[in-house]
C-alpha cells in the first residue's frame, strides 16, 4: 500500500499539480496519462432510456419544462 | 506546456447547476442559492403561480440547449441555472459544472405534477404508474452518466430530508460548492407551511 502510494505521489508530482484548483478523483486519468478518458461510447441519457423517452418528453412538455 | 497536458477545460469557474425532476424542488434549492449571494442566470419569463408562488428561477434557453444554444453558458461561470435532469445531457462538454441534483419521494413528485397539468389545463396521455416508472428507469440511467462525466461533479438533496431540516444541508452545499454562502438565509427558505399547504392543496 506504502509503494503504491509513493508511486501514485510521483506521477502526479510530474504532471504538476499547480493549475489544479479543484482537484477532484475524475482528474486521475488525466493526471495519470495526460488525457481524459474517453466517453464517446457511453449514450446520452435519452438515447438509453428506451421505449418509455416519448413519454417522459410529453410530460415534461406538459409541465412546460420542455 | 499546454501540448504536455494536452486538452484542458478553460479555467472559468464551474457553472453551478440545479436539476432533478420537475417538481422535485428545484425552484426552492434555486431561490436558496440566490439568497446566500449567488448570482441566478434567469430570464424570469415563466412568472410565480399557485404551483410555485416564489418564483421558478428558469432560463429559456436552457430548453434550446439541444438546437445549440449554447452561447450564454460562456458568461455562466460562478453562476446558478436551473436545468431539469432531461437536459443535462446537453450541457456543452468544454465548461465544467456543480450540479446539485434534487430528490424527492417520487410520489410526492407525480401528485405535484398532476396538479401541476390540472392547473395549466394540460392532460396526460400515460397514467402515473408507468411514469413512475419511466422516471425511476430515467434516474438509473442519469445517475450513471453523471458519474462518468470527467466536468461534472454532483451533490444529491433529498427535499423531504431538507424540509425537515434545513441548516446542515445548507452548510453541506456550501462546502460543495467551495463559495462563502450566507447559510442561516439559506436555511429559511425551505417552508414546512408550503410543503403541508402543497400537501393538502397542490
Amino acid at each position: 500500500m506504502k509503494s503504491i502510494a509513493k508511486k501514485i505521489g510521483v506521477i502526479f508530482a510530474n504532471r504538476d499539480l499547480r493549475d489544479f484548483g479543484a482537484i477532484s478523483f475524475r482528474d486521475i486519468p488525466f493526471l495519470a496519462i495526460g488525457k481524459h478518458l474517453d466517453q464517446s461510447h457511453i449514450k446520452p441519457p435519452s438515447k438509453a432510456t428506451g421505449d418509455g423517452q416519448k413519454d417522459l418528453e410529453d410530460r415534461l412538455k406538459g409541465l412546460g419544462y420542455l | 506546456m499546454n501540448k504536455l497536458f494536452g486538452k484542458k477545460p478553460a479555467p472559468q469557474k464551474p457553472i453551478i447547476v440545479v436539476s432533478g425532476l420537475p417538481r422535485s424542488g428545484t425552484s426552492m434549492m434555486m431561490k436558496m442559492m440566490a439568497e446566500g449571494g449567488l448570482s441566478v442566470v434567469t430570464d424570469e419569463l415563466r412568472s410565480a403561480d399557485e404551483d410555485n408562488p416564489n418564483g421558478y428561477y428558469e432560463l429559456e434557453a436552457v430548453k434550446q440547449m439541444s438546437a445549440g444554444n449554447v452561447a450564454w453558458l460562456s458568461d455562466a461561470g460562478g453562476k446558478v441555472v436551473k436545468v431539469i435532469s432531461a437536459l443535462l445531457e446537453h450541457l456543452p462538454s468544454e465548461f465544467s459544472y456543480k450540479i446539485i441534483f434534487m430528490e424527492r419521494e417520487i410520489k410526492e413528485i407525480l401528485a405535484s405534477q398532476q396538479k401541476m397539468l390540472k392547473h395549466r389545463s394540460e392532460s396526460s396521455q400515460v397514467d402515473d404508474a408507468e411514469i413512475e416508472a419511466q422516471f425511476k428507469k430515467h434516474l438509473s440511467v442519469i445517475k450513471p452518466w453523471l458519474v462518468r462525466q470527467p466536468n461534472m461533479e454532483v451533490m444529491y438533496v433529498s427535499y423531504n430530508d431538507m424540509i425537515r431540516d434545513a441548516a446542515p444541508f445548507s452548510k453541506k452545499i456550501t462546502e460543495f460548492l467551495g463559495a462563502p454562502l450566507d447559510v442561516s438565509r439559506m436555511a429559511r427558505i425551505p417552508s414546512r407551511d408550503l410543503y403541508r399547504n402543497r400537501k393538502v392543496n397542490g
